[in-house]
């Protein structure tokens, strides 16, 4: 690998870490151990495709793709969807007023598990204020069906974090 | 339902700094990266080596140990050359094939690349495979009656049922591979149906 394409790795490890480490967080439910190898991975993955970026997109869409389908095939080879129940995680958020901030993460992502692995990470790239386009143009899917999906993944996350 | 969800928002940001705890290096990602690379290059490469020795072995040992004179036998061992040879030729298809999945691109494409790797291995376990397996089956009992004219009957029994024995062991381990892959390929069809549903 150049120097250069280093130098970016370098770059891009220092600034997206944290959002990918969040998103990996997010996607297995708050398991820290399993987040940080899916983070791991995402950064193995980009290192190997580093030569392969030609620039026709700004680093954060490109760095959120291969988020997405490290995720996506990290869950393909786990087959470990999580299937804690609605009821379960209704009763443990509504018992929780007082709680820290890391109870209230774990809440969240508590919450954000009880979607469809897909709905999972368009929530996650929503709450993590990107554009509407830049999601869709990280699914590769159109605004107008991204909109209509997301509008459902709200109104399913309200209900599920109890705000109905 | 929008003050509802900057509630949510904030809850994501705030949760930020739990994220930012990750205990992971730089230097062991790269360290890392570099092993793998590695690790799949020598499987790469370990596979097709394996293959084409015991391709070599398998013609030399026709060639310059037994050379069968009846044009059954020829046409035998013709048929198992042949069905290794289309085996490696598969394998190195199917391996190009594999390099093609791009995690950089976006999650249709992805996606789609990944279908196509596993509907071109779904063609290869099915009608390709079976030919392959018949025919080096068939071109190892076309050789038998020139073999019995050299070996024991005892031994030929000994080699046929051993031949028996080992293309079951190997369509056991075949098939468990296979079905690891169709499960693979039915996740992938239901991730493309999420994926463009609305």
């Amino acid at each position: 690998m150049s120097a250069t394409s280093q130098l970016s790795f370098q770059s891009i490890f220092d600034q997206y870490q944290p959002m990918v480490a969040q998103m990996c967080l997010g996607f297995v439910s708050g398991d820290q151990d399993v987040a940080s190898d899916l983070t791991q991975e995402v950064f193995i993955n980009t290192w190997n495709a580093m030569e392969k970026f030609e620039g026709r997109s700004s680093y954060k869409t490109w760095i959120y793709r291969i988020t997405i389908n490290t995720c996506l095939q990290y869950h393909r080879k786990k087959k470990r969807d999580t299937h804690v129940s609605i009821g379960s995680l209704e009763s443990d958020v509504a018992d929780s007023n007082n709680t820290t901030d890391e109870e209230r993460s774990s809440e969240l992502y508590r919450a954000i598990n009880q979607l469809g692995k897909v709905d999972r990470l368009i929530i996650m790239m929503v709450l993590d204020e990107l554009e509407y386009e830049e999601i869709a143009e990280v699914m590769g899917i159109s605004e107008s069906n991204l909109r209509v999906k997301i509008h459902r993944i709200k109104k399913r996350l309200k209900k599920l974090m109890h705000y109905e | 339902m929008s003050d509802e969800f900057d509630k949510l928002k904030n809850q994501w940001l705030d949760a930020k700094s739990t994220a930012q705890k990750s205990d992971i290096k730089i230097d062991e990602v790269i360290e890392k990266a570099k092993q793998n690379k590695k690790s799949v290059l020598y499987a790469h490469y370990g596979n097709m080596l394996i293959l084409t020795l015991t391709l070599i072995m398998i013609s030399a040992f026709f060639f310059y140990v037994t050379s069968f004179q009846n044009l059954i036998s020829k046409i035998g061992v013709a048929l198992m050359i042949g069905g290794l040879a289309l085996r490696i030729v598969i394998e190195l298809i199917s391996s190009f094939r594999s390099r093609q999945i791009d995690l950089s691109e976006h999650a249709i494409s992805s996606v789609n690349s990944s279908l196509q790797f596993y509907q071109f291995r779904r063609k290869i376990h099915g009608p390709v495979t079976i030919s392959i397996v018949s025919l080096y089956t068939l071109g190892f009992y076309m050789l038998t009656p020139e073999f019995s004219v050299y070996i024991d009957l005892l031994w030929m029994i000994i080699m046929d049922v051993g031949y028996v024995i080992g293309a079951i062991i190997l369509i056991t381990v075949i098939r468990k591979g296979i079905k690891k892959e169709m499960q693979d390929l039915a996740q992938i069809l239901q991730l493309k149906d999420e994926l463009v549903s609305s």
